[in-house]
């Protein structure tokens, strides 16, 4: 299969108050490939993510996606195209119940999502299907958080560290729907110290290192 | 380097400013405290510019704050009216107009506020002979407001990047959306502050009666003369208060 560069960065330079994270990084992210971006703490990983998703705009340099700047799209238009799990998984679970979670979109557009209940399964938590998210674990809520990433089905994803707080049989099932996507063709991008999930599912792994994206290893 | 004023004369203007911005009902005299907390906030550099613009995705909950207060005053003019129900009174308009300044102040005094550092208000506070308790709770609490703009923020964009155009939905979706919103701030609010009491209990606080700090506070002449100048506007304020 001919690999097809859905995210395009160019000549990207971002600065913090405090320091210069990237100077002027040119990197290309594959539909069909699965992505892993390691780094120290620090290093600006998920400021990377974050750019590459719309939600940082004030950086110098042009970022692509599907072909068209990202910053000429709404956040709504790349939540369709991109599913994004945040580091903490806290910040996107505002509903009383899981039912509530993985149903929230319906109650405002009309999309075509996946089943909820067929995601609840593959991820575990089906049987917390009514349960209050407050009284979710940080695993469980992590699944969840995963599971409502793969709702609208996404052309690619960016992961945020999603083993943290998985425990050994979850992680499994995790790198089993992340291998059955990708090779479906769907496309990730994956921020992990895991180097267990590394191995599991990369194709290539980068490290970012003094301001720049470098190739780490290619499997 | 920038001069580094007493803490205790930024909570005395921050005191000042949001007792007349309760006390004061004239809409022209909150706006006048406004604009002059606002000078404050830019002498002591505080990141107001930086306040507005996070708070600027939020202006559709301010905007229903504005309605809300409106449609529960039933004094003055009618301007929307629905069948013989009236709806929206100019008088309304200005209530909620009112309730948005005084929020604006408590958000603005918050950012005066932080300009000091958390130890040099806890210290400010209990020279001006609050209990450490209770001085550690307030400023550990003014400390959270920006993480609650942050967390407000974060869900915001969660809730897009499902898909929701929010700026395309009917004003009934929209509301319902932004209600959404405060669960998780809510949420992560208690949460923290449980973890933090447990952290603060597990230092062995309050285990000794006296406490020493590391920071001596003293008045210099700058804090002295805003301490007179504020003490003045106090005096226009009340004086124009009661002439209005």
């Amino acid at each position: 299969m001919n690999d097809i560069d859905f995210i395009k960065i160019k000549n990207l330079t971002y600065s913090t108050k405090d320091k210069e994270l990237f100077s002027k990084i040119n990197w290309d992210l594959y539909l069909g490939k699965c992505t892993m971006l390691i780094g120290e703490n620090g290093s600006g990983k998920t400021t990377l993510s974050k750019i590459i998703i719309g939600i940082i705009k004030d950086y110098s340099g042009e970022v692509f996606l599907n072909g068209k700047l990202v910053n000429n799209y709404t956040l709504a238009e790349i939540g369709k195209e991109v599913g994004y799990c945040f580091q903490n998984p806290d910040k996107q679970i505002f509903n009383p119940t899981v039912k509530d979670e993985m149903t929230f979109v319906n109650r405002f557009i009309d999309y075509g999502l996946t089943d909820y209940k067929e995601l609840l399964k593959q991820f575990n938590i089906e049987h917390l299907s009514n349960s209050k998210t407050l009284t979710l674990s940080q695993g469980e809520k992590r699944r969840l958080a995963l599971a409502t990433t793969f709702l609208l089905n996404p052309k690619f994803l960016v992961l945020d560290e999603p083993t943290s707080g998985l425990d050994f049989k979850n992680r499994s099932q995790l790198y089993r729907i992340i291998n059955s996507l990708r090779d479906k063709g769907i496309g990730f991008l994956i921020i992990t110290h895991d180097m267990d999930l590394v191995n599991n599912c990369g194709d290539i792994v980068y490290e970012i290192k003094d301001r720049g994206i470098k190739i780490a290893k290619k499997i | 380097m920038q001069k580094k004023y007493d803490p205790r004369i930024k909570l005395f203007i921050v005191l000042v400013m949001s007792s007349l911005v309760i006390i004061f009902l004239d809409i022209r005299l909150q706006i006048l405290v406004f604009f002059t907390q606002l000078f404050f906030a830019i002498f002591f550099k505080a990141r107001i510019r930086e306040m507005f613009f996070k708070l600027r995705k939020f202006m559709i909950i301010f905007l229903f704050l504005i309605i809300v207060q409106s449609v529960f005053d039933r004094q003055g003019n009618a301007i929307i009216s629905i069948f013989n129900f009236t709806l929206i009174t100019d008088q309304g308009i200005i209530r909620g107009v009112s309730y948005l300044i005084r929020l604006f102040v408590v958000l603005v005094s918050g950012a005066i506020i932080v300009t000091s550092s958390q130890k040099e208000t806890i210290q400010g506070l209990v020279k001006l002979k609050v209990p450490y308790d209770l001085a550690l709770m307030s400023s550990v609490g003014i400390r959270f407001l920006p993480l609650l703009i942050e967390q407000m923020q974060d869900t915001l964009i969660a809730i897009q990047l499902r898909g929701i155009e929010i700026n395309s939905l009917r004003l009934a979706d929209k509301v319902k959306v932004y209600s959404y919103i405060f669960a998780p701030v809510i949420i992560s609010t208690l949460e923290k502050a449980k973890s933090l009491s447990l952290s603060i209990e597990m230092r062995a606080f309050r285990i000794y009666k006296d406490r020493t700090s590391l920071i001596e506070l003293s008045f210099s002449r700058e804090d002295y003369v805003l301490l007179f100048v504020n003490i003045a506007l106090l005096v226009i304020f009340i004086y124009f208060g009661n002439i209005i």
